[in-house]
């Protein structure tokens, strides 16, 4: 069975061992010692940790994550990092891709003018123009009469 | 410099093509079809985008296949319950529901992605000559001699 503790802490346990032996409660005069302006108001002003800035910075870079990966930063932090190395590594994939889908469309315009993609690529060199697929398959897109004067002009030379 | 999306959404307008499937071997039909459903046949052709064409197919009842695969052939799936594995051979499917061969066909030569169930929507199976689509076709012929320019 506890005794009251005292207010003083350390004084705690001496009442807990001596029970006869009464400890005085220290008087409310005492914290006039310390008045509340002197000590500084604890809720006025929060101190913002170091961590939760970078928390902060990590989270912003989540947003429209799936899930915990949006909100909590333990997730997070693992999700932004993998979302940079796919940034990473896609940005040298991206130009393979932009290759890959030029000569898809090249040899879509292409089949459409009688001729394939793997005929037509020879013939260019053998007609010595340099435009590369990118530009081929933007004029194929969007210019069909100049791409069809290229392909006049690879087929005259072919003969 | 280009974009590489030429095609928007909103400004694709398909081509309506007609084939004729009869006597036509299955296999190497779906494989001229496929194509024409995933726009590869296009210079604009997007990946990301839904730039196929629309194909209608009459006769699908009249349809081939080489070798002994109307009766050798078997069509495998399951109903998910147990012991649910069912199978049909290419002659039943012929009685019950003909077109059905084709489009099975077709759509294993799609891309497997999430744009290949509007892809197969463009594909409209009729199992007789006669279609509903007159007014949409404007005398695109056969395509197996080949797309116009």
């Amino acid at each position: 069975m506890l005794r009251i503790m005292s207010r003083v802490g350390g004084a705690a346990l001496s009442a807990w061992r001596h029970p006869n032996h009464v400890l005085p409660l220290a008087p409310r005069a005492a914290w006039q010692a310390f008045p509340p302006s002197a000590v500084g108001s604890a809720m006025a002003q929060q101190e913002r940790s170091m961590a939760s800035k970078k928390h902060k910075a990590v989270l912003r870079q989540t947003k429209g994550y799936r899930g915990r990966a949006k909100n909590c930063f333990t997730v997070a932090v693992r999700r932004l990092q993998k979302a940079l190395q796919y940034a990473y590594r896609d940005r040298k994939q991206k130009k393979r891709d932009m290759r890959t889908l030029w000569i898809q469309r090249v040899g879509a315009a292409s089949r459409q003018h009688g001729m394939s993609y793997n005929q037509l690529i020879p013939s260019l060199n053998k007609a010595r123009i340099e435009l590369n697929r990118k530009v081929l398959a933007d004029i194929a897109a969007t210019e069909p009469y100049s791409f069809r004067a290229v392909m006049d002009t690879v087929r005259s030379v072919k003969q | 410099m280009s974009v590489a999306n030429v095609l928007l959404r909103r400004s694709h307008r398909p081509m309506w093509h007609l084939v004729d499937a009869k006597d036509q071997i299955v296999g190497r039909l779906a494989t001229q079809i496929a194509p024409l459903l995933v726009g590869k046949h296009k210079p604009t052709y997007s990946p990301n985008v839904a730039c196929g064409d629309i194909v209608v197919v009459i006769n699908a009842a009249d349809v081939q296949f080489t070798g002994k695969k109307w009766t050798d052939k078997v069509y495998r799936w399951h109903s998910g319950y147990p012991g649910g594995l069912k199978e049909r051979t290419p002659k039943q499917q012929l009685e019950r529901r003909p077109e059905e061969i084709l489009r099975r066909a077709v759509m294993g030569m799609l891309p497997k992605n999430k744009l290949r169930s509007r892809m197969i929507l463009q594909l409209k199976i009729y199992e007789g000559p006669a279609h509903p689509h007159e007014g949409d076709l404007r005398g695109k012929s056969n395509i197996l001699q080949g797309p116009d320019d």
